[in-house]
């Protein structure tokens, strides 16, 4: 049975219990009223550049010519071209992956060439990077030069070499 | 057999006037006893003393911090820092370093006076594509090290004027296109001195 110096007791334990709750509460918001400055800087807004590629073909198509064994077929000019132009600091290096249909893929060898095929600086898996690198809105011609093998097997005769060359640009980074 | 009633009468009768007398002696007692306690209270104003402080004025120190005109370097990953004349034109790539060379005006006063300084960045530094992979750091040299990320603990010893270095660097591990062509406010980051209290 509950005594009135029980309630007593108990509103006492209330009284305690919301006082400790309050100035555990006060005792923080006063924590943070110390003094403060705060300034923001005035520099407005800072915009990231982009990168973007743009290729086409240019030229003619004069020596794309029928493959036969040891014989090389070169396609006409590649451009390409880094269309974003919205890098400060941005340089660049251009790679390329050339492909032929898999069915002559054992008999085919590609090379890509900056500039003119043959007369071009081959390039390498490492790309292609002059000093300092390319600049955005920059472009770079590429040739692709495809020579059948002389070990080519009368089996492949007629058969499309559909060549691909794909262009990759990495930003320079050192 | 006779009644007398009479006297039962009068009992009643007189029970009202004894009950009025009741209430005025109450009144009586506490008019006297107030009366008692104000004579008594004055009797306390008879003697007295006072002695003034003679500690003199005691002055509030003071905490302030002013930023001066900065100014701006941007260097790729290829090359030198190059000074920037407009902000607005500039896009910045993987691997940039924004720098900013602020001149502060520290003003810490006060016996006990410890600050934090601190570079606070906003929202658009922790969201986005371009914020998440913007780094920004304060250094100042002449604070010695950091308590903690882009936070110097001053004293009053710091009062004065100071130069801060604050970068903002795209992170060169940045994949693919990630933030191309976004933006972030640089009016979101600021400069804050606090009072420390712990």
């Amino acid at each position: 049975m509950r005594t009135r110096a029980d309630a007593v007791s108990r509103r006492l334990q209330w009284a305690a219990a919301l006082t400790v709750a309050g100035l555990v509460v006060f005792g923080t918001s006063t924590a943070h009223a110390l003094w403060q400055s705060r300034t923001a800087l005035t520099a407005g807004t800072l915009t990231a550049g982009s990168f973007d590629l743009s290729t086409e073909w240019v030229g003619a198509w004069t020596a794309w010519k029928p493959l036969y064994p040891g014989r090389a077929s070169d396609t006409a000019t590649l451009r390409v071209t880094e269309t974003a132009a919205g890098g400060t600091t941005l340089r660049w290096r251009l790679s390329a992956s050339p492909a032929v249909s898999a069915d002559l893929a054992p008999y085919v060898t590609t090379q890509v060439y900056v500039g003119a095929c043959g007369s071009g600086t081959p390039l390498g898996p490492t790309g292609y990077s002059p000093a300092g690198g390319l600049s955005p809105g920059q472009s770079v011609d590429l040739c692709l030069r495809v020579t059948l093998a002389t070990t080519a097997p009368p089996s492949v005769q007629g058969k499309a070499v559909a060549p691909t060359i794909t262009v990759t640009a990495d930003q320079v980074v050192s | 057999m006779s009644l007398e009633t009479a006297p039962a009468t009068r009992a009643s009768l007189a029970q009202r006037p004894v009950r009025r007398h009741r209430r005025t002696t109450a009144i009586a007692i506490i008019t006297v006893g107030a009366a008692l306690l104000s004579v008594g209270g004055g009797s306390y104003a008879y003697w007295s003393t006072q002695t003034a402080l003679t500690a003199g004025p005691v002055t509030a120190g003071d905490l302030n911090l002013s930023l001066g005109a900065g100014t701006w370097t941007l260097k790729g990953v290829l090359g030198t820092a190059q000074p920037v004349a407009n902000l607005t034109t500039v896009k910045i790539v993987p691997g940039d370093v924004l720098t900013l060379t602020q001149p502060i005006d520290v003003t810490l006063v006060g016996n006990t006076i410890a600050a934090d300084l601190k570079a606070e960045v906003g929202s658009t530094f922790t969201s986005g594509a371009l914020g998440s992979n913007l780094d920004v750091v304060l250094s100042v040299a002449s604070y010695g090290t950091a308590t903690s990320a882009n936070t110097y603990r001053l004293t009053s010893a710091n009062n004065g004027a100071a130069t801060a270095t604050l970068t903002v660097t795209f992170k060169p591990g940045t994949t693919g296109r990630a933030g191309a062509t976004q933006s972030v406010n640089l009016n979101d980051i600021a400069f804050t001195l606090t009072q420390a209290s712990s």
